[in-house]
């Protein structure tokens, strides 16, 4: 009775902030079935004055959603799997084996961290050009496939994860790829639908990226197709919202089927020591 | 080498040191087997960050030093003229504290209201997981998407929240207009996005907290608060420590929101770096790229200096990666 | 980091390399036998609602043509064209033509990113002297062709029928002199129904031509010249920033922001290119075209357009194909339809005659609007330099009511700078 009471300031202010959260979110997917000027007049309703599908037609007209949905998936997808193996074996290093040279290896592999795209993106160019690989899947998915993120988190993760299992498993004579294969990963599965989550996401909502390395409209990943819409001297605001919402909505039906797991998966993997 | 043989003879004191690395100090290496072993577990990502991070990198810093053009024409090397040059510009300096007075608003806001919402959802009812998955939501659109949404509804002539504010009578300024609102907005949007996976990392955490650890500082005494920031705030330090690095790391390159929420006005109110870079770069004549790259560089080292003393701090003494 | 003498060996052979600049184009996919068919691309940032109208066109062409051409249009935006176009062209994965601002192609043939088409004409056998002088002339760059002209353009003003009968205003007489534009801006201000008479964005980058309608300037064409801390400037800009004081304009808003106000009927005038016309026609809105209004020296305005420019290390199959898509472009049909749906201005003198032409009346407009001209730093290849650090920063503080001299003053000083190359 004492702690229903105290809780409720608290319950009331989680309200708020989720109202706080859903309203854009809300606004985006109600607003993307206006009419032209039902988005831009005041005075601003919630609802349009009716339902409609044009900027939907628009943006399935003006661009080929359906290939750049293709690429956008191959990319992201090809990135998460493949930047997940290499960046667990990374932090299985970090967290359970002791070598010269892993304070400061593990402070360059941060800096990777600090060094934004704009700056890079020029001699990355270059780079792949002298490589044969621009404009191919291998040079859109290569530079991703490792990040200093995605080693940092299982770093991290590894190594809440108690030594002990694996302790006695190296007495057992079980070789260091089998301890990481057949205890780490499937004890860390929580951590990898979390990064994996996130590496999708990120790489799904990349924009300047995909678009510096395509040399053309089909290679495109959708974001960065959609973004054609949204001009910095024109931007037509009915179609930029239902392309939002295009780009959105595969993440969020992801997202909600893996939440699940997501959610719950995270809440069973305390185990500290 | 030498040093490496030498160590490497204290086999049994290593092996032990193997079971809880992250608290050891001092001598640092394993067998040269498992040393063998370790580099060819880290071999693909060091490949890969090499090729693809380090040697643009590397490029970027040898273009510093030239004054190629985006046309990569006009390279003649010209030493440190362009650092001279950027430290006797005022807009590197307007963009430097634009950049600092973002991260230091924004990534203490972000983990703090995470932290602060954590408090109230510790018990883990069906409610708060739901609560969990919903801040999350905003986190999964992208940064352009959240950003448009955003112009688009506070927009004084046509927006819903000016509107609706002044249905209730408040009279709502042109936020992202004014000089004084415009930095404060782009903040508030920032952790809007972002709250949800702070909290969403730091909830994780916390509900690895071993329970016993509540159980006995219950029997102390201590009440639902007390035992937030006694168990559960020491309990998840790392998990704290780990956003406050990478959120560090990512306000500090802040972009995206603004150019597409004021494209570092008005009145360079919000030019941060990477957007001051990517105008010297790509938008304004002469392109200079040797410029820009100038730029880069010292916001790269900004970057790092910030990060190494925010590690030293926020993960205390013992030796953490 | 130490650790990385390798990579920097790497990296320093890569710049060196770069620094050579203009790469052998890679082996193109389009190289083949002329009889063969050819599919050819090019990069634009028509993001508008006009970019709809061009993609059409594209693929009737494509549809249509007996050339065996297919062309490609990819649409980006304005910044990661810039950014992405020069050095995609020099390592041979660019478009292999560009449809570009005309203020481009100085700084674009001074980069050795076009190739030269002295023989277009020759070429597709069409006839120069049917186009006006003034249009080709933007295409010519110390004598010799580099584009062939897509579409030409001033600054007009916009103003909204509706909202000037509304404030007792004649809505076929629109402002025509800058006291008229000033009265007109007044009377049809209605803050409390957030409809204002014109719209000053922070972001607009052609305020030049108020300058000049007084008889001010702001460097001289061949871009040597400060001309910008003058009385005539001063008052100019003091003049504009009383009418901003009277409200007339929303505060700090950007040139986008005051297209959709237009278009949502919030603003009674609005100066800007032809661009926003088939916007405004499908929306209905009952508005007129007209000259920008005249001020003490006359009535100017900013001349700007687009061409055709074949993209550097062109194959001669290559450049034939794109020669025959130009060709296409200038036919009267392709003319017609794009002047016809986007409003911009006819410069085909055999399409002049066209009896749809004559009749459209927003066009008629449109052609009389667009007699008064002026360069506006499109031979400068600091153009862009002018506008971002220039001017804007002075507007956007004129435009914010600070004192009218400093502001001079200052883009004066930051003009100097631009011009001494810094």
């Amino acid at each position: 009775m004492k702690k229903r009471k105290s809780q409720l300031p608290g319950d009331i202010l989680l309200v708020l902030i989720m109202i706080l959260v859903l309203f854009p979110l809300v606004w985006l997917y109600v607003s993307s079935f206006k009419s032209d000027i039902d988005v831009i007049k005041w005075t601003p309703h919630f609802f349009p004055s009716r339902f409609v599908t044009v900027q939907y037609a628009y943006v399935m007209k003006a661009i080929p959603v359906l290939r750049m949905l293709v690429n956008t998936v191959l990319f992201a997808g090809l990135v998460t799997v493949i930047s997940l193996g290499v960046d667990s074996l990374a932090a299985y290093a970090f967290s359970r084996m002791r070598f010269r040279g892993r304070k400061m290896l593990f402070s360059i592999i941060l800096l990777t961290m600090m060094v934004p795209f704009q700056v890079i993106m020029i001699p990355l160019y270059m780079e792949e050009y002298r490589m044969g690989i621009l404009n191919t899947i291998v040079g859109l998915v290569l530079p991703r496939a490792s990040s200093a993120y995605g080693i940092f988190m299982l770093t991290s993760f590894f190594r809440n994860i108690p030594s002990s299992l694996d302790e006695a498993a190296r007495i057992d004579g079980m070789s260091e790829f089998g301890i990481y294969r057949t205890i780490t990963l499937p004890l860390s599965k929580p951590a990898f639908v979390t990064l994996g989550i996130f590496h999708f996401m990120n790489n799904w909502n990349d924009l300047l990226y995909p678009m510096m390395l395509t040399s053309s409209a089909e290679n495109r990943t959708l974001s960065a197709g959609l973004a054609i819409l949204v001009g910095t001297h024109s931007i037509k605001y009915g179609p930029t919202l239902a392309a939002t919402a295009i780009s959105v909505t595969p993440l969020l039906i992801l997202f909600f089927a893996g939440q699940k797991f997501f959610v719950e998966g995270i809440a069973t993997s305390g185990m500290k020591e | 080498m030498a040093e490496q043989r030498m160590v490497s003879a204290g086999q049994i004191e290593c092996g032990a040191a193997r079971r809880r690395p992250a608290k050891r100090s001092g001598k640092q290496t394993g067998t040269r087997r498992s040393q063998k072993q370790a580099y060819l577990f880290l071999l693909p990502s060091l490949a890969i960050l090499t090729v693809f991070v380090f040697v643009p990198l590397i490029g970027a810093f040898g273009i510093s030093l030239t004054d190629i053009n985006i046309y990569m024409k006009g390279g003649s090397f010209v030493g440190l003229d362009n650092f001279r040059k950027a430290f006797h510009d005022s807009r590197v300096w307007n963009a430097t504290l634009n950049t600092c007075v973002f991260t230091l608003f924004e990534v203490p806001l972000q983990v703090f209201l995470a932290l602060f919402l954590l408090m109230f959802m510790m018990r883990n009812r069906r409610f708060d997981k739901f609560l969990r998955s919903v801040f999350y939501l905003p986190y999964v659109c992208s940064m352009t998407a959240i950003s448009i949404v955003w112009s688009m509804l506070l927009d004084p002539n046509s927006g819903m929240l000016p509107y609706l504010l002044s249905k209730v009578g408040i009279q709502l300024p042109n936020l992202l207009g004014s000089p004084t609102w415009a930095m404060p907005t782009v903040i508030f949007v920032s952790v809007w996005k972002s709250f949800g996976y702070t909290l969403t990392i730091l909830s994780a955490a916390a509900l690895g907290v071993s329970p016993s650890l509540y159980e006995s500082a219950e029997l102390d005494g201590a009440g639902r608060w007390q035992q937030f920031f006694y168990v559960t705030i020491p309990g998840i330090r790392d998990s704290i420590g780990f956003c406050l690095v990478t959120t560090l790391i990512t306000a500090l390159q802040v972009f995206d929101q603004i150019y597409v929420m004021t494209g570092g006005g008005p009145l360079y109110k919000t030019e941060t770096l990477v957007g001051y870079i990517y105008d010297r770069g790509f938008q304004t004549a002469p392109y200079n790229l040797g410029y820009a790259s100038s730029i880069a560089v010292y916001l790269f080292l900004l970057i790092a200096v910030v990060t190494a003393v925010t590690r030293r701090y926020s993960f205390g003494q013992d030796d953490e990666l | 980091m130490n650790k990385q003498i390798c990579s920097t060996v790497l990296a320093g052979a890569m710049t060196a390399s770069m620094l050579l600049g203009g790469m052998p184009a890679m082996a193109a996919e389009t190289e083949a036998a002329s009889s063969d068919p050819i599919t050819i691309s090019f990069w634009c940032n028509f993001t508008g609602s006009d970019g709809d109208v061009l993609r059409e066109i594209v693929d009737d062409y494509n549809k249509t043509n007996t050339d065996n051409v297919t062309v490609n249009i990819d649409i980006m935006d304005y910044q990661t064209l810039q950014a992405k176009l020069p050095t995609a062209v020099s390592t041979g994965n660019g478009p292999d033509f560009i449809l570009a601002g005309i203020e481009l192609m100085q700084q674009y043939r001074d980069n050795d990113m076009l190739e030269p088409i002295d023989d277009f004409w020759k070429a597709t056998g069409l006839d120069s002297s049917n186009f006006t002088d003034s249009v080709l002339q933007n295409s010519y760059i110390d004598g010799s062709q580099y584009g062939v002209p897509m579409q030409y353009n001033l600054q007009y003003l916009y103003y909204n029928k509706d909202l000037f009968q509304a404030a007792g205003l004649d809505p076929e007489t629109p402002p025509a002199t800058l006291d008229e534009f000033a009265d007109a801006a007044r009377k049809t201000t209605d803050a409390s129904k957030k409809q204002y008479g014109i719209a000053f964005p922070t972001d607009y980058l052609n305020y030049v031509e108020f300058l000049w309608a007084n008889g001010g300037d702001v460097i001289s064409e061949d871009g040597t010249k400060n001309l910008l801390n003058s009385q005539e400037n001063i008052d100019t800009l003091t003049w504009l920033q009383n009418l901003m004081k009277d409200g007339v304009s929303p505060e700090s808003l950007g040139a986008a922001e005051a297209d959709t106000m237009f278009q949502a009927g919030q603003l009674a005038m609005e100066i800007n290119g032809p661009w926003n016309i088939n916007g405004l026609n499908q929306l209905g809105i009952n508005y007129g075209i007209t000259a920008l209004p005249a001020g003490s020296a006359g009535a100017f305005s900013p001349a700007g357009g687009c061409d055709w420019m074949l993209a550097k290390g062109a194959s001669d199959e290559t450049r034939a194909a794109v020669y025959k898509w130009m060709a296409h472009w200038l036919f009267d049909e392709v003319l017609k339809k794009w002047s016809m749906v986007n409003g911009f201005p006819v410069w085909s003198k055999t399409l002049l005659e066209d009896p749809d032409i004559k009749g459209n009346e927003i066009l008629t407009d449109v052609s009389k609007a667009s007699t008064i001209g002026r360069d506006w730093h499109l031979r400068l290849a600091s153009g862009s330099q002018i506008d971002n650090d220039v001017m804007k920063p002075m507007m956007e503080k004129v435009l914010a009511g600070q004192d009218v001299k400093t502001c001079v003053q200052e883009a004066s000083d930051a003009l100097d700078q631009v011009i001494a190359g810094k």
